[in-house]
Formats: structure tokens, C-alpha cells, sequence
């Protein structure tokens, strides 16, 4: 075998050199950041699309979508497109495997987590680790928010303890003051999690409740009703979701208790509870948003944009899935704005924490979720719930409940 | 405490109504061609969904679900008797069955694609102020239902023992040599027995509607209780699942009322294993002749 | 003219041929007797004419018409009915709905009354409430045959009418499948009785292990020494 000459030598070291500045010189190579090139932003979210939690995800992706492509319209962000990489995830498992997928194969620049608490929850350890920017618009549970991250963001869920201060306060809205608190709590995660929260704040303001749980998707009630019946309970706190709240409440009239006054948790206040009951006037919950679908001019001209988009309106929605998908989409666009363009990873954790104010009205979007702001301590975007009630058969919201 | 009773006795009697409609479908199809319908669930689903689709979606009234969603359910049922189980006639039973199971599964998952939403809700035919009698309280949604169901298992009942129709059913469940000697055709009647049980499901759809929203898990509720109801009656009696249908309904109330809500599954196992260890012909079989 | 014209009928259970080609034909009005030992085939034979077995091979007509093809209820509508060995009744029917229910085989043709039935076996009159499943089993065979009877066919299979009957009884189904004939009924009769095969046929064909073995007019089927030694089997010899 012939040895390599010195010419031969100097020509592959210099053709070497030069493909390795070529690349390193090349727009391909200053995008090297994940997830952004020169004329896009990759966004990646997860959560479910089919299945029984399909009501959180389908409704996040469609918010999310409405609202970037608007900023897409305008312009973009920094001269880019955002892209939105949806993937589908509905247990943990293939919560964990549509994330990893996301980060380490699609190369995404931010993680949204539209999943609800349980992709969240299978998330949480992953995406601490790897330190992608994490935004966690609709999971409650603790395992994604404690303890606290500084890449992961949180959005206008409120913490279930600020949530419970809220439900309890309702019942004394319009002079009322029940006489015996019943608690009618799901026995699986979500309201399990509410559950404490209440239960601690019930304690700490010396109010006297009985507890009674029902296993999920429950479409009997009768145990729990004619304990509470028997306990001559007044008012009752109903956690859980709205199909069980409205089948509780169906039920509850039908054994004669017309005179409960029910506070629901936000995951059940939805306008597909008002055919379940009939007559739903008078029950009360909390919304995640300022206004109801359709109670004011900017949640109705969301609502024909999201139906002009998915061309007919699944029953049930607009939810508040939907309103804070698209709200939580102009953050995230925002954060990277703010960034004053330079799209890396450490820029956008830093722009995120000092973001005030941010949503969709700063962006030319329309004014339908709380604005949210955080801090390098504390990343909850937003602490502010609306009261809502069902007035002539439909909900309102008739006052917003403040940080206590 | 009477009044509490009262109350729960109602509640009882109007699942208990419409358990037994959903096991009078099951029997029926049973009874004429001895086959378990484990796809009767997943057809009551469709009921459903079909009064969701005419009362909520296209804002139809009401009569119209009633009246078209039994005929449209029970022509889907003939049609899967034609074109699955024709084919399946000569294989053995359980062949048959696997069918109907995977068949139930394939229609559940078919809606779920097709429908993404934890709950389809559909309004009850009537609202308003419940009937009080001495604090027992009555709604008219509860009282249509009791009085629907049992008025339309009773009519099925009358159509089965005096109808010509019937009669060729029963005729066909006896003997079936017998009956294509009296010039009844076995596709015509299993064809029939697979509309009339379709019918019933769907029916059962349009009544449980608006009492526990229209999902996938409607379905499993559905065979589960109609199924425990049929064989409490005997499976092979068309009142007996009509009363097999309403004792379990009432019992499944009591329970959960006086033990816990979590025993109203329990207990309808419970009431299913005896009844198969103490009477496994159950406990309002049909009159048995000697054999011929 | 020619009611049933059986050509090259084959049966076979798997690989157990029952019937092996046999052809026969019977008059419109005249009555056959298909004689033959237990496990000669009979049965299958009629079952598989009226479509209660599939046939391996062979052409059925009835009254010109192919009906080889065609499901028990579509020949028994055209006016073929059988008189099944088991009788096939319907436990839990009365004697009234059983021959009611019946009356669907006759299709287009008018069926014949319920009265005309209780006029040939008035013990039936006596029992129209009674279900099927509680009948004795001569009243049974009597139903048996008013319901094959009460669609008005113009051909009639009896599949072994006596088996298990009294004497008494025997008599009174005599009687009356010869009426059934003098109304101008063609009969195919399955028989291992002697006495009521002499009574109503005018012609017989012996079947031995699934072969035709003998046919001729019955005095002769009588008197047929072979035909007798196949009829009683070899052990009489």
C-alpha cells in the first residue's frame, strides 16, 4: 500500500478545514439552538387527542393553533413562523415517550404541556433534567410545580390552594352563609389533590364539613345524597368532572334535594353541564378566564375564529381549554419576543421570568385570559380566577376572585 | 325515613326500567337464535348518540329520536346478522360470540375516534317542577322513563307471545327444524329477531340518554346490566327479564343507599352469582313443557 | 303427472355415504312406501329431499320445478311437507297456536282449517289448549300431521309414523293418512311396519344400506321373498 503523500496530506487537512468553517459559518450552524432555524420556531406540546381526556387536550391544541397562527399572519415572531408540533399523549407512558420525542429527535425550543395533570406528572423529573424551557398551562398537580424549576412555567391554573380559598368564598356570595358544608370529591387524582386543599382551608376557618367520594365517570349519587340529605347539608362543594357534577346534581333534585346550593371545581364548569341538569340556574363555580364563551363580545369573536378554523364546533366548546390554549400561546411568543431576538434557551428562561403583563392584547390577540406575569421566584403566571354562575341557563362570570 | 325510602324505591325502579329493556333485547335476540348479543352495549351507545345527534345537533324534537332511533339501530342490527353472522351460522358458539364481543369493541372504539369528547350530554325530554307526594318526589323525566320503558317491554312482550311474528320467533327458539317445516325461513326470523333486538338497544339508548350522557362506558354499563338482568330472569323469558331488570334496579339502589354507592356493581354480581348457584334457570323462567 | 322425481340422490355424513343415488318418482295422488331396515337411509333420504340435509349430489323436482337447491322453508312453502321421525312439535305451543303457526307453509295456496284438522283427529278438538309438551305421543303424531297437513300441501313425507305407538293409535293414523290420500294428497310413506305400509301404499321401494334394492307394487313387495330377507335382514333367513 502506497503511503499517503504530503500533498495528499495537506489537501484533506485543508478541504477538512474548510467544510468544518464552512458548517460552523453557515446559517444551518448559528441556528444550532433547537428548534430554531432561520425563518421558523419550533413549539412542541403534548397532550391528549383521543380518549377520556381528549376534552383538555383537543381543545389545547386548537387554542394553541388559533393563536399562533394569528401571530403567524402578523408576521411572526423575531422574522420567524412558529411552528406547533403536537404530539398525542394520554397516559404517562406515552406522555414521557411524545416529550422525549419532542426534545431529543424534533429538537423543539419550548415544551408545552397541554396535558392535563397526569402527562404533566409523567414529565416533570424529564424535563428538569434536560432543563428544556416547560410550559405547564393545565396541569394542577404538585409533581410538576414542587419543587420549584427554573425552566418550567406555569399558567392560568392556579394552585389548588389559592383555588380552594376561591370555592369556599363562593358560598357566601349574595349574603348566604350555609349551614353545613358537605364535600363531594372524585376518588382518583385530580380531585384528590383539590381535596386536601380544601380540606385544609376548611379547618383553618373552622367550618364544619362531611366528606363523601364517588370512584370516576360515577353516574350514582345516591349513597353520597342521602348522607348529606341526613346531615341536613345545605351546600356542597363538588370536585370533579362536569358530567359527574351534572349527573350528581340531576340526582340530587330527583331525591328531593332542590335546596343544595353546589359550588363546582373549575374542571367541571362547562356548558355541556346545563343540558345534563336542565334547570341549572343558580350553581356556581370558578373559571379559569375572565369571561364565559359568549358572555362578552371577545369571547364571542374567539369563538367564530375557532369555529371558522375547525369548521363546526364540538359540543361543549369553546372550554376553558381552549381560551387558555390560545392565551397561553401568546406568552410563550411574547417570552420569546422579549428575548430581544436572541433565540436561545438561557435568553428565553431569563426574558420568561421577568415577562409582566403578558397576553394576547400585547400582540394585537384578543383579550380573553388573565395576563399573566412572573418572577425569577416564582414562575405562576397567573393567581386570579372568575366567580361564574348559571344565569338563565347559561354561565357567567360575575366577579373575579383576586390573590388572596 | 319512609319518604327517603320512597325516593330511593323510584330511583331504583327507573334504572330498573331501563335494565330491563336493555336485557328484553339481549333475551330476544338469545331466545330466537341462541346467540348472546355481546355487542348489544356498543348498539345502545349508537341509540344514544342518535338522540344526540337528532335532539342536540340538528335540534330535532324529541318523538323523532324516539321514533327513529330504535327502526335505524335495529336496521344496523340486521344488517351485521347479514353480512357477520350469516357467515358464522354453522361455526360453533363461542366463534359466534367472539364476534358480537369484538364486534361491541369495534364500535366503541369506531365512536371514540369519530366523537373526541369525554361526554356527549343530551337534555331529558321533560323538565320542570318534580310531583311531590308526602316528600316523595317523582320528575316527569322519571316517569316518562318508568312508564316508556315498561310500556314498550310489555308491547314486545305481547308482539313475542301473540304476534305472527313472534310466533315465528318462539316457533324458531323451540325448534328449529320444526319451524322451517311450518314454512318459517331461518334467515327471515334471525334476520327480524337481530332488527326487533337492535330496536330494543337502541331504544334502551334513547331512554338512558339523557340519564347518563352518551360514552364508550355506556355501552359496558349497558351489557353489563342487561346481561345480569336476563340471567336473573332466566335468559330465555322475556318477563323475566323484564322483572329481572327491575329487581335489579331496585336492589342495586338499596344498596347503594344503605351500604355505599360502591356496593351498586358489587351487588349486581353478587345478586348473579346466586341466582346461577341456587336457580340457574333463573328466578322467573318461562313455563317448561315436558320435551318432545 | 309427476309430483317428486328424485334423480341420483347422494348423502353423506363426512365420509359415510347414507344414501347412495337413489332415484325415485311418485304420481300426483298416489302413494309410496319406502320400506327398509334401521341405518338403511330413510331418513336421510326424506330430509334431504325437504332440505333438512345437504345433498352431496342428485336433482329434486316437484312438479317439474328444481327445488335441489332451495331451503326447507322455501319447499315446504311450495307444498312439500314432512311428517318428521322426532315430530319437531313445540313444547311450549298449544295444539291451536302449533297448527296456526302452521299455516304460514301455505303460502300462497289457501290453508286448510283448523276444523278440517279437529275433523280428522277430533282428540286434537279436545285438546286445542293443551300445550304440545303435554300431549300423549299418539296425540302427538296426530299434531305432528295436522301440521304438516293444515298448509294444504299437495305432497305428504311421513317419516316412520307408528315408531313407538300403541296399536289403538296405529289404527286411528291409518285411517287417516288413507283419508288424507282419498282427498287426492300424494303420500311418501317411511315405514318399517308391515301392517300400516300394506295399508296405504300402492308401490314400494326397499332401501337397504343407502341403495335402492327393490321397487313394485306393494302385494308383490309382500310376497317378495328377497325383498322380505332384505326387509327382516339376514338373521330371519
Amino acid at each position: 500500500m502506497r503511503h499517503p503523500s504530503f500533498h495528499h496530506l495537506m489537501t484533506f487537512t485543508f478541504s477538512a478545514l474548510v467544510g468544518f468553517g464552512f458548517v460552523m459559518n453557515s446559517p444551518l450552524a448559528r441556528a444550532q439552538e433547537p428548534g430554531i432555524s432561520a425563518t421558523e420556531i419550533t413549539v412542541g406540546a403534548i397532550g391528549a387527542l383521543t380518549g377520556p381526556l381528549a376534552f383538555i387536550g383537543t381543545p389545547g391544541r386548537d387554542g394553541l393553533t388559533l393563536a399562533f397562527n394569528e401571530i403567524n399572519e402578523r408576521g411572526g415572531v423575531c422574522g420567524r413562523k412558529i411552528r406547533l408540533q403536537y404530539e398525542h399523549a394520554s397516559s404517562p407512558a406515552e406522555s414521557i415517550a411524545a416529550v422525549k420525542k419532542l426534545v431529543e429527535q424534533d429538537k423543539i425550543f419550548v415544551l408545552i404541556l397541554a396535558s392535563g395533570s397526569t402527562g404533566a406528572a409523567a414529565a416533570a423529573d424529564y424535563v428538569r433534567e434536560v432543563g428544556v424551557p416547560t410550559y405547564n398551562l393545565y396541569g394542577s398537580t404538585p409533581i410538576i410545580r414542587k419543587p420549584f424549576s427554573k425552566n418550567v412555567y406555569h399558567g392560568a391554573i392556579v394552585p389548588v390552594e389559592v383555588a380552594s380559598l376561591g370555592l369556599i368564598s363562593m358560598f357566601y356570595d349574595g349574603g348566604n352563609a350555609p349551614k353545613k358544608f358537605g364535600v363531594l370529591a372524585g376518588t382518583y387524582a385530580f380531585p384528590q389533590a383539590t381535596l386536601k386543599a380544601v380540606e385544609e382551608a376548611l379547618k383553618v376557618k373552622n367550618i364544619n364539613y362531611i366528606v363523601e367520594q364517588f370512584d370516576q365517570t360515577a353516574r350514582d349519587y345516591t349513597s353520597q345524597l342521602v348522607s348529606f340529605s341526613r346531615q341536613q347539608v345545605d351546600a356542597v362543594l363538588f370536585l370533579g368532572s362536569f358530567s359527574e357534577a351534572g349527573f350528581a346534581i340531576k340526582q340530587s333534585r330527583e331525591l328531593g334535594m332542590s335546596q343544595i346550593r353546589w359550588v363546582l371545581d373549575g374542571s367541571a364548569v362547562s356548558r355541556a353541564i346545563i343540558p345534563i341538569i336542565g334547570d341549572a340556574n343558580g350553581i356556581r363555580g370558578y373559571f379559569n378566564t375572565p369571561a364565559f364563551p359568549g358572555q362578552t363580545e371577545a369571547v364571542r369573536e374567539f369563538e367564530s375564529r375557532l369555529k371558522t378554523l375547525l369548521g363546526s364546533m364540538p359540543q361543549g366548546r369553546p372550554n376553558n381549554y381552549d381560551i387558555i390554549g390560545y392565551g397561553s400561546a401568546y406568552v410563550v411568543a411574547l417570552a420569546a419576543k422579549s428575548t430581544g431576538c436572541q433565540l436561545t434557551r438561557a435568553k428565553l428562561l431569563d426574558a420568561w421570568s421577568n415577562l409582566k403583563n403578558a397576553g394576547p392584547t400585547q400582540l394585537g390577540g384578543l383579550d380573553i385570559t388573565f395576563p399573566e406575569s412572573f418572577t425569577p421566584a416564582d414562575h405562576q403566571g397567573n393567581y386570579r380566577l372568575g366567580a361564574a354562575i348559571v344565569k338563565n341557563g347559561v354561565w357567567e362570570v360575575y366577579r373575579v376572585l383576586e390573590k388572596p | 325515613m319512609l319518604a327517603e325510602l320512597g325516593n330511593i324505591l323510584i330511583a331504583g325502579i327507573k334504572f330498573g326500567a331501563i335494565y330491563a329493556l336493555a336485557a328484553l333485547g339481549l333475551v330476544v335476540i338469545h331466545k330466537a337464535t341462541k346467540t348472546v348479543n355481546f355487542a348489544h352495549g356498543a348498539f345502545a351507545m349508537l341509540g344514544a348518540f342518535g338522540s344526540f345527534l337528532i335532539v342536540v345537533h340538528w335540534q330535532g324534537p324529541y318523538w323523532l329520536a324516539y321514533l327513529l332511533v330504535p327502526i335505524l339501530i335495529g336496521i344496523i342490527a340486521a344488517l351485521i346478522e347479514f353480512l357477520i353472522l350469516r357467515p358464522l351460522r354453522r361455526a360453533d358458539m363461542f366463534t359466534v360470540v367472539i364476534a358480537t364481543v369484538f364486534l361491541g369493541i369495534a364500535l366503541g372504539e369506531a365512536f371514540r375516534l369519530i366523537y373526541n369528547t369525554e361526554l356527549l350530554a343530551v337534555p331529558g325530554m321533560f323538565v320542570g317542577a318534580p310531583f311531590v307526594v308526602s316528600r316523595v318526589f317523582v320528575t316527569k323525566e322519571t316517569l316518562w322513563v318508568i312508564a316508556g320503558a315498561l310500556v314498550t317491554a310489555l308491547a314486545c312482550v305481547m308482539l313475542f307471545h301473540h304476534g305472527k311474528i313472534g310466533r315465528g320467533m318462539r316457533a324458531m327458539a323451540s325448534n328449529v327444524r320444526g319451524a322451517q317445516l311450518c314454512g318459517y325461513s331461518v334467515d327471515r326470523v334471525y334476520m327480524f329477531a337481530w332488527f326487533l333486538g337492535g330496536a330494543l338497544a337502541g331504544l334502551t339508548g334513547v331512554f338512558v340518554a339523557p340519564i347518563t350522557g352518551v360514552s364508550v362506558e355506556l355501552s359496558i354499563a349497558v351489557i353489563t346490566a342487561g346481561f345480569v338482568a336476563g340471567v336473573i330472569g332466566g335468559f330465555d323469558s322475556l318477563r323475566g327479564a323484564i322483572l329481572g331488570g327491575l329487581l335489579l334496579g331496585v336492589v342495586e339502589s338499596l344498596a347503594a343507599a344503605y351500604v355505599s354507592s360502591a356496593m351498586k356493581n358489587c351487588v349486581s354480581f353478587i345478586l348473579l352469582f346466586f341466582v346461577l348457584m341456587w336457580r340457574p334457570e333463573g328466578l322467573f323462567p318461562e313455563r317448561v313443557a315436558r320435551r318432545v | 303427472m309427476i309430483a317428486l322425481r328424485v334423480t341420483d340422490l347422494r348423502v353423506a355424513y363426512g365420509q359415510v355415504v347414507a344414501v347412495h343415488d337413489l332415484s325415485l318418482t311418485i304420481e300426483a295422488g298416489d302413494a309410496l312406501v319406502l320400506l327398509g331396515p334401521n341405518g338403511a337411509g330413510k331418513t336421510s333420504a326424506v330430509e334431504a329431499i325437504v332440505g333438512l340435509l345437504p345433498k352431496r349430489r342428485g336433482k329434486v323436482e316437484f312438479f317439474g320445478e328444481d327445488i335441489s337447491a332451495m331451503n326447507t322453508s322455501a319447499i315446504v312453502r311450495k307444498g312439500l311437507a314432512l311428517v318428521p321421525q322426532w315430530r319437531e312439535l313445540f313444547p311450549t305451543f298449544s295444539v291451536e297456536e302449533t297448527l296456526i303457526a302452521a299455516t304460514t307453509a301455505a303460502d300462497k295456496r289457501e290453508p286448510k282449517s283448523l276444523e278440517s284438522i279437529y275433523d280428522l283427529f277430533p282428540v286434537l278438538q279436545a285438546r286445542r289448549q293443551q300445550l304440545a309438551g303435554s300431549l300423549s305421543g299418539g296425540e302427538q303424531q296426530m299434531l305432528a300431521i295436522g301440521r304438516a297437513l293444515v298448509a294444504n300441501p299437495k305432497l305428504l313425507l311421513l317419516d316412520e309414523p307408528s315408531s313407538g305407538l300403541a296399536s289403538g293409535v296405529m289404527r286411528t293414523l291409518i285411517q287417516a293418512i288413507k283419508r288424507i290420500r282419498q282427498s287426492g294428497v300424494a303420500i311418501l310413506l317411511v315405514e318399517q311396519n308391515m301392517e300400516i305400509a300394506r295399508s296405504v301404499g300402492d308401490r314400494c321401494c326397499m332401501l337397504a344400506a343407502g341403495t335402492l334394492a327393490w321397487q313394485g307394487p306393494m302385494q308383490e313387495a309382500i310376497k317378495h321373498d328377497e325383498a322380505a330377507r332384505i326387509y327382516f335382514g339376514d338373521t330371519r333367513a
